[in-house]
């Protein structure tokens, strides 16, 4: 404070009064009009930083919640996809059970061949389904329809065209969920444990490993039959015997027995195509329109041939303890000890732990078309192997589905958690820029009180002067 | 008697009426700008009289007209009035730079996020093009941000330096009128009076110069005033220097006084202010932004270049980056890569080169090795176009290219060799035998291999020129002479060199097919075994799968234990080792092992092996390569190759053209899977992490910027409160030493008044004196 004051001092102290309250009003006008006590970086440069700091967090927080939220809706589409799946393979296995019963006509087993042949169609448009534009189950290769039948010699064969790739979502700070499901997984498996051979014609798994994906068809023919004619009897047709065949022509007692076989009547006038069939089912046909009429006990022994493409054929003798065989269009590799081996046919083979439940159910319809005329008891046999690798496929499904679920409960929780730190963050960001309008309010009132005094006693003060005494 | 009084009288009055044309003068000057209140100085006047022995006096004497001040207050308040205007200028000129980074929800920390869930957003579906479309867009933005922020950063220091043009026009004026000043003050004062008003108005324009430039100055016996700039006279007694500033070589603009050569400092006044805002500290705001941009650049780069585009490789790179003719000889080629002008550092280190076929599905991957100071462009554009299926050279901006041959893509991604055996030498079909380690091996010329193929025994010879070492001869260097021998053909053997390792083949496939390894130096010296080697019909295929997640790139020798059958000889076993040496891990693959089921090798991988017979006999092995950053020299970065920004600050930082044109070639995928995310995982990484060249996020780096910006502006806002407060107090002095208070100026007149009157009866009273005397006569 100035001893003596003077004029122009005593008018810039009036003025500098006035203008700083009335800067004091507006600074709270502009609080209370934007709701925002930092409007500049200066108005509190610490909050500022705190600010902005809480600012990067939240937009890192909704990168994440894009995430999760990209993820889940494909994982639950995913999900109600694949319970579809599930409860066709719960259909398909009753389907599959009832179809082996022994009683069955043809034309039975040929409807349920075609609701199973239907089942996996399904199965296969569920593993094609997509979300918006992108496949749910082809891995990472997005884009690329994952299923497609294809029609191979031992039958339709479903080929998966995805990848086994991961891909995962950024859900948190270096946390990740896997958010892909490549149908090599959900609906097959790679991991296998052995062959196993559905045992029509006694072919076992030989020394060596093999290896292959899915089924085989190990295909096993009579090339030729030795030990005939005799007797004027010879080889008419068919011929599925292999190996050595004891075949007895009885004259007295008027039959025919192969093996351990059923003995069948000659019949007169002498058959063409008499059938006789060994215990084992083989059949051997024989003309007898030139018998002596002797009887004899002799031997037929079929010379077998083998292949597992179908196309290249192998002989081989029945000493063969390793015989490798391959399929070049599959890649299959097999090796098998035909020691057991009695007769021809077409037997199923499985390579554990590789099938794919589609070609599990076209297969099965395949077998019940029957169209290889197989007796019951080799359909039962490759039926039965084929429901064994069906419960599996199942039971992968069922723990795919397990797996998606936590997953998605994980992304459950991400979410929750995430909406949740988002809020804390936002409240915590708009403490410290926000204006407290009670404050706010009180400082404006007290600004405006003081500016009115200042007023008032500035008016009085320029009043002031010794001039209003003199006359 | 009667004279000497009427004089006294006189003398009073006239003083009096002088003294009220003062206070006059004082009250009609009181609000005038830097008046200083005067005073009429008054003295007894002495006349010696010998009247009865006693001096009288006679009279008044009004000796001049004086002016309150104080010369040291009125220097402080020069001074200070520099320092306070100079802050003023800098927190004014602060206030625009604050408004620039106010937290506008748009801001360029905004963008930052924004892109960043842009990238978030694709990640969750990276085959689509919509959201492409919206990262680019995004990144877009991102950079008109930046480009925004460098040119309004520009343009304030364009405002600022021409405000100073503008101020110096003022300063020159204010020169011109100091000189003219100190003439009339000399001129007046040189008749010994007192030139109080033009002082006034001396000091007035002194303070206005001060509140342009810190001056200093000296006052001189005659009156006038020197003023000096940093050292330089501005205004002196007869001449007026002139202030001008010039641009100098790197575009900052500097200060001259007169016809002087070297720049003046100015620091304070309004254009001390303003220089200081330009100088100092718009430059470091700039480079924090340049900073900011160019990490940006470097790290999304890092992240993307190692990336796949949809389709899984490309057609085609160019890199956004021109080569520089170092040594101005006018070619690029002989420049070592460290010499090569390449914005972003070029470390040693390796770089994976992968070669896929679309239609098969084939990937070839290739090692680059890289040193930056031993490899020059024309080594590196070589050793990249000798990777089958790409070549590479130099465009007509000296920027790399890289062309993909027919139908080939090609990709720098950390993807995983799903068929590392990829020549065969592990239970190939080929008859195959294998040097007992990776090379280089040490040879003597003259050095001999004996072989036995289908046409009988044959010797090949090598000969140091073979080699450019021969005593660390590689397996390439052997491949070649071998190869090159017209025996080897007509014996049906190749040699392959693979990841170091020497391997001779035969040229045909099956089980039929066989060679015999004889002996020789060669044989010995490599380790290749002697004895007859044989091909089979089924080959072993090896399949590696899963997703590596080491954080180091590991090479992983693999070699079987013993001969024998794959799942079926009792106790086979693959050993595999590290790069170091070291074992990592015994494999059964042997009786009990189910062909082509999966065998964990940990850090995500497995590993199968296919059916067929494997021969440690024969030192069969095959070599995989677990990459997890295909870039350890950050070639791609430097060369910009597969970038996504280009640019190194924030003027320049721009989206590549080539993704802009076309949002497919953005590499989001880590391996070349289309619906793979890894690439973009790893850029979404960033954004909370801290950068190496910031030490801190993205985020925080801005966060930081603005939170000091508001630091400063605030710091500066004190100061200069505090400077001025101080100018204000300063003046309040002067204003209680030398400012008029019309109170007390009328309390004066009244004295003065009085004092008028009673001279005016005092000289009443002479002329009766004299009248009473008078009428005496």
């Amino acid at each position: 404070m100035t001893l003596r004051p003077t004029q122009s001092s005593t008018y810039a102290l009036v003025q500098s009064g006035l203008r700083m309250n009335m800067a004091r009003l507006v600074r709270a006008q502009e609080q209370v009009a934007t709701g925002k006590r930092i409007l500049r970086p200066s108005d509190d440069a610490a909050g500022t930083s705190i600010s902005q700091s809480f600012l990067r967090q939240i937009a890192k927080v909704d990168g994440w919640l894009e995430s999760v939220g990209g993820a889940r809706t494909r994982l639950s589409a995913a999900s109600s996809r694949l319970q579809d799946a599930s409860g066709i393979l719960t259909e398909a296995r009753s389907v599959a059970t009832a179809s082996m019963n022994g009683t069955l006509s043809a034309a039975d087993r040929l409807g349920y061949a075609s609701q199973l042949e239907q089942m996996a169609v399904n199965l296969m448009e569920i593993g094609n389904s997509s979300f918006g534009d992108r496949y749910l189950f082809s891995g990472t290769a997005s884009t690329t329809k994952p299923f497609d039948i294809v029609d191979t010699p031992d039958g339709k064969r479903v080929v998966y065209h995805g990848d086994e790739g991961r891909s995962t979502a950024l859900v948190g700070r270096d946390v990740e969920i896997d958010t892909s499901l490549p149908g090599s997984e959900v609906f097959a498996s790679s991991d296998p444990t052995g062959t196993t051979y559905a045992g029509l014609t006694g072919a076992k798994s030989g020394t060596s490993a093999d290896m292959g994906t899915g089924y085989e068809t190990l295909a096993v023919r009579t090339a030729a039959v030795i030990g005939l004619p005799q007797e004027g009897i010879v080889v008419s047709g068919d011929a599925t015997i292999i190996g050595d065949h004891a075949l007895v022509v009885d004259a007295a007692a008027g039959t025919v027995q192969l093996g351990s076989g059923p003995a069948v009547s000659i019949e007169t006038p002498l058959p063409a195509d008499l059938e006789v069939r060994d215990a084992d089912g083989s059949v051997l046909t024989l003309d007898l329109t030139g018998w002596t009429g002797v009887g004899f006990s002799g031997v037929a022994t079929g010379e077998g041939e083998i292949s597992l493409d179908g196309t290249s054929w192998t002989a081989f003798n029945g000493t063969e303890t390793n015989l490798q065989l391959t399929d070049s269009a599959s890649g299959a590799v097999v090796h098998v000890d035909l020691t057991g081996v009695t007769r021809a046919g077409e037997e199923t083979l499985v390579f554990e732990g590789t099938t794919n439940v589609i070609d599990t159910l076209l297969g099965m319809a395949h077998d019940l078309r029957n169209n290889q005329d197989l007796d019951p008891a080799a359909l039962l046999d490759s039926m039965s192997l084929r429901l064994d690798e069906l419960v599996a496929g199942q039971d992968r499904l069922l723990v795919s589905l397990g797996d998606l679920g936590s997953r998605q409960s994980r992304l459950d929780r991400a979410d929750q958690r995430l909406g949740d730190l988002r809020i804390q963050l936002q409240g915590l960001e708009s403490e410290v820029t926000d204006a407290d309008l009670s404050e706010v309010v009180l400082d404006m009132s007290r600004a405006e009180q003081t500016l009115q005094v200042a007023q008032a006693t500035g008016a009085r003060l320029l009043q002031q002067s010794l001039l209003n005494y003199l006359r | 008697m009667s004279g000497i009084g009427l004089n006294i009288g006189l003398s009073g009055m006239l003083s009096s009426q002088k003294a009220l044309e003062v206070l006059g003068h004082n009250m009609s000057n009181a609000n005038t700008p830097g008046y200083s209140r005067q005073r009429l100085s008054l003295g007894a006047s002495q006349m010696l009289l010998q009247a009865g022995g006693g001096v009288l006096g006679n009279g008044v004497l009004a000796s001049g007209v004086e002016r309150a001040s104080d010369g040291i207050l009125g220097r402080r308040i020069v001074s200070q009035t520099a320092v306070a205007k100079a802050l003023q200028a800098s927190l004014g000129s602060l206030r625009g730079v604050e408004s620039l980074f106010n937290p506008t929800g748009h801001d360029l920390g905004d963008q930052i996020d924004e892109f960043f869930l842009s990238a978030a957003s694709l990640s969750t579906d990276p085959v689509d093009q919509v959201r492409r479309n919206g990262m680019v867009q995004s990144a877009q933005h991102l950079t008109a941000q930046f480009h925004q922020t460098a040119d309004s950063v520009a343009s304030l220091a364009r405002d600022s330096e021409n405000r100073v043009d503008f101020l110096l026009g003022e300063v020159n004026a204010l020169a011109q009128e100091m000189v003219g000043l100190n003439q009339e003050i000399a001129q007046v004062e040189a008749g010994g009076s007192s030139a109080n008003d033009l002082r006034d108005r001396r000091e007035l324009v002194l303070g206005q110069l001060a509140e342009l430039v810190d001056v200093q100055t000296v006052e001189h016996s005659n009156g006038s005033l020197s003023v000096t700039v940093g050292g330089h006279l501005l205004a002196g007694h007869d001449l007026a220097a002139t202030m001008r500033s010039e641009r100098n070589d790197d575009g900052t603009l500097e200060l001259f006084v007169g016809n002087t050569t070297k720049p003046v400092g100015v620091t304070g006044g309004e254009i001390g202010g303003l220089m200081t805002f330009v100088q100092d500290y718009l430059p470091g705001l700039q480079a924090r932004v340049d900073d900011l941009a160019k990490n940006l650049v470097l790290e999304i780069n890092r992240a993307h270049s190692t990336g796949a585009p949809l389709g899984g490789g490309f057609e085609r790179l160019t890199g956004w980056v021109s080569l520089e003719d170092a040594d101005g000889d006018g070619a690029v080629l002989d420049e070592k890569l460290s010499d090569a002008g390449l914005p972003f550092e070029v470390t040693a280190g390796s770089l994976f080169v992968h070669v896929t076929d679309p239609e098969t599905g084939a990937v070839e991957s290739h090692e680059l090795l890289v040193d930056p100071d031993a490899m020059s462009v024309g080594d590196l554009l070589e050793s990249l176009d000798g990777i089958d299926g790409i070549s590479a050279g130099l465009d007509f901006f000296n920027r790399v290219q890289i062309l993909a041959d027919g139908d080939k893509r090609f990709d720098f991604t950390a993807r995983l060799d799903a068929n590392p055996d990829g020549v065969g030498s592990f239970g190939g079909q080929r008859a195959t035998a294998g040097s007992a380690a990776a090379g280089p091996f040490t040879l003597t010329s003259g050095a001999t291999l004996d072989l036995s193929g289908t046409s009988g025994p044959f010797q090949i010879t090598f000969d140091a020129a073979d080699f450019a070492d021969i005593n660390e001869a590689t397996a390439a260097e052997i491949a070649a002479v071998i190869n090159a021998d017209p025996a080897s053909s007509a014996g049906g053997i190749r040699a392959v060199a693979e990841d170091g390792r020497l391997y001779l083949q035969s040229t045909g496939q099956g089980a039929s097919e066989s060679f015999e390894v004889l002996g020789g130096s060669l044989a010995t010296a490599v380790g290749l075994p002697t004895g007859i080697h044989t091909g089979q019909d089924l080959a072993v295929a090896v399949e590696l799968h899963g997703e590596y997640s080491g954080s180091k790139n590991q090479e992983l020798t693999f070699t079987p234990l013993g001969d024998g059958t794959i799942g079926t000889t009792p106790g086979l076993q693959v050993e595999v080792r590290n790069a170091q040496g070291q074992v990592v891990g015994l494999l059964d693959v042997g009786e009990g092992y189910q062909p082509g089921s999966a065998l964990e090798l940990g850090d995500g991988l497995s590993i199968s092996f296919g059916v067929g017979t494997v021969a440690a006999s024969s030192n069969q092995g095959f070599v995989a390569h677990a990459i997890a950053d295909s870039d350890t020299a950050d070639l791609l970065v430097g060369l910009g190759l597969n970038s996504f920004f280009q640019g190194t600050d924030a003027e320049a930082i721009e989206v590549v053209g080539a993704l802009v044109d076309d949002p497919s070639l953005l590499a989001a995928s880590g391996n070349g899977a289309e619906g793979d995310n890894g690439a973009l995982l790893e850029l979404l990484a960033l954004q909370g992490e801290a950068v190496e060249g910031l030490g801190v996020s993205f985020g925080e780096s801005y966060s930081n910027l603005v939170g000091d910006i508001g630091f400063e502006v605030v710091a500066t806002e004190s100061a200069a409160a505090t400077e001025e407060s101080l100018v204000d107090s300063l003046k309040a002095r002067r204003s209680e030493l030398a400012g008029v208070n019309v109170d007390e100026e009328l309390v004066e007149m009244i004295r003065f008044e009085q004092a008028f009157a009673a001279s005016a009866r005092f000289i009443q009273v002479v002329q009766e004196l004299q009248d009473t005397v008078l009428r005496l006569i």
